[in-house]
């Protein structure tokens, strides 16, 4: 029947073009539009690591004193210092945890003619590649022993290595990060998490670094971060040393812990931590405290959605709703217009049901005309997003998922508009619309 | 001639498109009405005076890594190069600039730290005594630096004089009389020499985006930023051999591609300017779909009612009379809607207030949609009630 | 073959209630050819809907095949309507935007039947009524008397045990009129019951029976041949 149905609906939808076209692009383009704001949404509002998404917690400590005021609306500070992620990690040595922090680098090669390029890189510990699943196309991390005693020891991604030696396996070769000689032990696989959790401070959707160098090397080299320096009080910081004993918040913290027991622990060991910091003179505030907020609830801390992505989706799906309307009106005037026919098949033996579902078949055809031609606006309106403005590569392109959702809402919400008129149409007493006109 | 009432009772009869088109009418007025506000506050924001003259100032990075290299002698060649260039104004490393969306900050007070004083959250810009020239600022009060305020600090020391904008000084000093005080960020005393009338900072979304304060110091860094103050006409020219110019007089740095402070603040305002793409857009589109429906649903109308209009005119109705019951009748089904409209602009207004921070929506905006939306309808009516005027009074005599 | 027993029917509105038909009986059996008439207003078309199963009774009792429809609901009724009910307008219904062969078509694609067999059924049915050349015609393309021959192949096509006509030559000139009715009535000797309401009381005489209706009761029961000139007043009054 359905095959039956469908041929009955190509017929309709082609005996009235006019109407037809007038909802197909009343649907397309309020899915176009929807869609356009959802897919916007959509990746901001992605989960980046949804396989650990529970597991993974930022660390976040009260470090300042009542003077000191941060922009969050809890007040705390978004980083921690130096001096506490040493702490932490000797005193916790057996929670798998990461300090990170973003640098940068002029790459020099062994060629002399190779002019120097600027990169963002990456300090960090041994432990980043498996918290946060990277994988390696050759070699792997530094051995855990460089993240106590440090050794000019490098990773590079897969596309700085394209960049750099074209591809291959490069594992033992040398670069060179502000004129030191680096030994390439690693080669990671492309890594782009979309929004760039471990670190939102300089840019919430921007492409990861590309060179991961130990954590370790910070006291020997001096990496200067190239994110956020966050301070609260007078400090005299004169020397690189300084800033590492200082209360300055510049490193980003992450702690893997796999279940309760582990998370109820763990909580228990940063509130014993700051007990003793202050004691030791630290932590001046009665609210001194660490927090652990898992990725999702980094991520809405962070604000990453964005207001104005919400309220272009809300408004955006009123105006799908004013496009169903308007769809609903149509189909009750067209398939009211039609009763006499329905009247016909009713008295050749169709019940309701079947009327019903002839209805609907016809309005989900048009709901899957609609939606796909709401994608193709929709890819339009991103092509010109993408086009017009910068850094939208990534925010103004439709994944899988946007793809089926777009005919999919576009049938669901053109059956739903078309219920009503498909019930008036099938309720109608048949015997009226029979006598001649 | 008037007569409501009997339009009104035929529109009761026929609830289920009535409410349709009172709904369709509703909503659009709610949408348009608040995304027209929403426009309005956007581009209010983004026409904001800058302070600076954004098309004739380029910035760009480098990065030093040449240990060898002495930061502080080749800052100041560096910058005697580009000043010596044709078409350019003036040149300054500087440690952020303006309407880039990133940089440093700080909090300052008009007493020291302790006092509990209020404190007053300031962008904060290090350069030697050329800053205020290569922005194209001056002083209203007071005195621009003079290179004997310039100190040079690879650490934590502060200069003695500092600069700041009017905004900053009536918030540190109600009652006026900056010049000549001091302000604090913990307990070293700054004396503010001079004040600039107006300057937007590096983060345009921020509440403190025109309180700034100059400080008389140069950080002699690895990574620096050198901004330049170009005649227009030349600017492209300049730009286009800075790298190659600045990898002359030395090679152990990178330069960055140099950027356009117009093309920077267009990328602070890109999402504002993208809510307002997208809002007008939506608007058009909106406003195209409810005269469609509106035209749509009096054609079905006007056929639906072929033979009563025509027995109508062979009564004696003129063709003005039969248009204008299609007007009337739109005009009642949009007042409802317009009503209900109104309510729900309202409703939507107050729950983006609630949750995202948007402010309350101005009367007018409702009122110039409603108008709007009458006169659309009206207009989208028009041509339908014409074509039931045209309706020929023999229909009605037509045997069955 | 079509037993109606006290029945009654109520239209209401919000002001008025009329009895379309009230206390009405009727038995036709089966193979039988029965013609209804009666004045405008009478009951006539309430009658056939109720027939028909296109609405149903108020109260009575109506047994159609020895099933009893009261009380049924929309499904079975309409598998009824599909099965042992064929349908006959005055104005034809055909479906316009179909050509013949999908008109036929509409009743057996509602009965299920599988490709096959409604093909053949289609051609057979369109073969009866001599249009079997000219299945893929749209019926605005045919003459009114071909498309009420159209109708009456949809009608048959399902193989009814009861044909349900509706002044079937009403919109047509005499001589087509003459054809479809003898349409009909070789269709009624190879065995259908045919219930026809009629107003012209030439058509009316033909069939076996004559039944009028008036005041929404049935008022008459003789032979038409008997008393013509009676009859005729009556209409004319």
């Amino acid at each position: 029947m359905f095959f039956y149905y469908l041929k009955l609906a190509k017929k309709s939808l082609l005996q009235t073009p006019i109407t037809t076209a007038l909802m197909v692009l009343a649907i397309a383009l309020g899915i176009g539009v929807s869609m356009n704001a959802l897919t916007l949404n959509h990746v901001r509002s992605a989960n980046p690591i949804p396989e650990k998404s529970q597991q993974l917690f930022a660390l976040q400590l009260q470090t300042m004193n009542k003077i000191g005021t941060r922009h969050t609306y809890d007040d705390m500070p978004m980083q921690i210092t130096y001096q506490d992620a040493i702490n932490i990690q000797r005193m916790s040595s057996s929670t798998r945890q990461v300090a990170s922090v973003k640098t940068g680098f002029a790459i020099q090669m062994e060629d002399p003619d190779f002019a120097p390029i600027l990169q963002a890189a990456r300090a960090t510990q041994s432990t980043f590649f498996e918290m946060f699943n990277i994988e390696f196309l050759y070699g792997g991390s530094w051995s855990k022993a460089i993240d106590e005693s440090p050794d000019n020891q490098v990773v590079i991604a897969e596309e700085l290595n394209e960049k750099l030696f074209g591809g291959g396996d490069n594992i033992g070769k040398n670069i060179y990060l502000n004129q030191n000689a680096y030994r390439i032990v690693g080669i990671s696989k492309s890594w782009n998490p979309k929004p760039k959790f471990y670190d939102l401070n300089s840019g919430q959707f921007q492409r990861t670094e590309q060179i991961y160098v130990p954590f370790s090397l910070l006291p020997v080299h001096e990496y200067p971060s190239w994110g956020n320096n966050n301070g609260w009080g007078p400090e005299k910081i004169d020397t690189y040393q300084d800033k590492l004993n200082s209360e300055i918040m510049w490193i980003q913290y992450w702690v893997e812990l796999v279940n309760n027991t582990e998370k109820v622990d763990f909580k228990h060991f940063l509130s014993s931590y700051v007990q003793q910091q202050k004691k030791l003179g630290r932590f001046e505030r009665d609210d001194a405290r660490g927090t652990l907020r898992n990725v999702e609830e980094w991520l809405e801390y962070n604000e990453v959605v964005g207001n104005d992505s919400n309220i272009l989706v809300g408004i955006s799906f009123m105006f799908l709703a004013v496009c169903l309307i308007n769809t609903v009106g149509l189909l009750l005037a067209k398939f009211l217009k039609r009763a006499p026919e329905i009247g016909v098949r009713r008295a050749l033996g169709a019940n309701q049901a079947q009327v019903f579902l002839q209805h609907l078949v016809e309005v989900g055809v048009l709901g899957l005309l609609g939606g796909v031609l709401g994608l193709v606006i929709a890819n339009i309106g991103l092509l010109i997003l993408r086009n017009q403005f910068d850094g939208f590569d990534v925010l103004a392109t439709m994944d899988m998922s946007m793809f089926i959702a777009a005919p999919v809402i576009a049938i669901s919400a053109t059956i739903l508009s078309g219920l009503y008129p498909a019930w008036r149409v099938c309720t109608t007493l048949p015997s009226i619309h029979l006598k001649t006109q | 001639m008037l007569n409501i009432s009997p339009i009104f009772n035929a529109m009761l009869r026929n609830k289920s498109s009535v409410i349709l088109m009172v709904l369709q009418v509703a909503l659009t007025l709610a949408i348009v009405s608040n995304a027209a506000y929403i426009i309005n506050e956007r581009l209010e924001l983004m026409q904001r005076n800058s302070g600076l003259d954004e098309s004739q100032l380029f910035s760009f990075n480098i990065f030093t890594f040449d240990k060898t290299v002495d930061i502080r002698q080749q800052l100041e060649l560096d910058e005697d190069m580009l000043r010596a260039i044709p078409g350019v104004n003036d040149a300054v490393a500087i440690n952020q600039v303006p309407l880039t969306g990133s940089g440093d900050s700080s909090g300052y007070r008009a007493q020291i730290a302790e006092s509990g004083a209020k404190i007053v959250e300031a962008g904060v810009f290090r350069a030697d005594a050329h800053v205020l020239k290569t922005l194209g600022l001056t002083v209203i009060e007071g005195r621009d630096f003079t290179q004997d305020d310039v100190i040079y600090a690879t650490g934590a020391s502060q200069p003695n004089t500092v600069i700041i904008t009017k905004a900053m000084a009536d918030q540190l000093f109600p009652d006026g009389h900056a010049i000549g005080k001091d302000i604090y960020q913990f307990q070293q005393p700054l004396r503010i020499i001079g004040i600039v009338k107006h300057m937007q900072g590096s983060w345009l979304d921020s509440s403190y985006v025109n309180n700034n304060i100059f400080l008389p110091v140069v950080h002699p860094r690895s990574f620096k930023r050198i901004l330049v103050n170009a005649d227009k006409t030349a600017m492209d020219k300049i730009m286009s051999n800075i790298s190659e110019r600045m990898l002359a007089l030395n090679k152990g740095r990178v330069v960055m591609e140099p950027i356009k402070l117009a093309e920077h603040l267009r990328d602070q305002y890109q999402s504002d300017n993208l809510m307002v793409n997208m809002l007008i857009i939506i608007i058009c589109i909106i406003l195209f779909i409810t005269a469609l429906g509106v035209a749509g649903m009096a054609i079905f109308n006007v056929n639906r009612r072929k033979r009563q209009i025509g027995t109508r005119r062979a009564l004696g109705a003129s063709q003005t009379n039969i248009i204008t019951h299609f007007m009337i009748e739109n005009f009642l089904m949009t007042t409802i809607g317009i009503i209900i409209g109104v309510v729900l602009s309202v409703f939507l207004n107050g729950y983006l207030m609630e949750y995202f921070s948007s402010s309350r929506i101005a009367i007018s905006y409702i009122i110039v949609t409603t108008i709007g939306l009458v006169l659309l309808g009206q207009l989208a009516v028009l041509f339908p009630a014409q074509s039931a005027a045209s309706i020929s009074p023999a229909i009605a005599t037509r045997s069955v | 073959m079509l037993k109606m027993n006290n029945i009654n029917k109520i239209y209401r509105t919000d002001l008025v209630e009329t009895h379309a038909l009230s206390e009405f009986n009727l038995n036709v059996k089966e193979g039988e050819f029965v013609s209804v008439t009666g004045p405008s207003g009478s009951g006539k078309t309430t009658f056939l809907n109720l027939a028909g199963l296109l609405e149903s009774t108020s109260t009575g009792t109506y047994e159609l095949d020895g099933i009893n429809v009261v009380g049924l609901n929309d499904k079975q009724l309409s598998k009824i309507r599909n099965e042992k009910i064929g349908f006959i307008f005055q104005g034809f219904n055909l479906i316009p935007d179909l050509n013949l062969f999908e008109n036929v078509d509409v009743p057996l694609r509602y009965r299920g039947f599988n490709s096959k067999e409604r093909k053949e059924r289609i051609e057979n049915a369109l073969e009866q009524v001599g249009l079997a050349a000219r299945m893929k015609h749209l019926p605005s393309q045919l003459s009114g008397g071909q498309q009420q021959r159209v109708a009456i192949a949809r009608a048959l096509a399902g193989t009814p045990r009861f044909l349900l006509a509706d002044e079937p030559t009403g919109n047509l000139d005499s001589l087509m009129a003459r054809q479809v009715m003898e349409l009909l009535e070789d269709i009624n000797k190879s065995g259908t019951t045919i219930v026809m309401v009629t107003h012209d009381p030439d058509l009316a005489r033909r069939a076996e029976r004559n039944i009028q209706i008036v005041d929404g009761q049935v008022c008459d029961f003789t032979l038409y041949q008997n008393n013509k000139a009676a009859t005729e007043h009556a209409i004319s009054a």
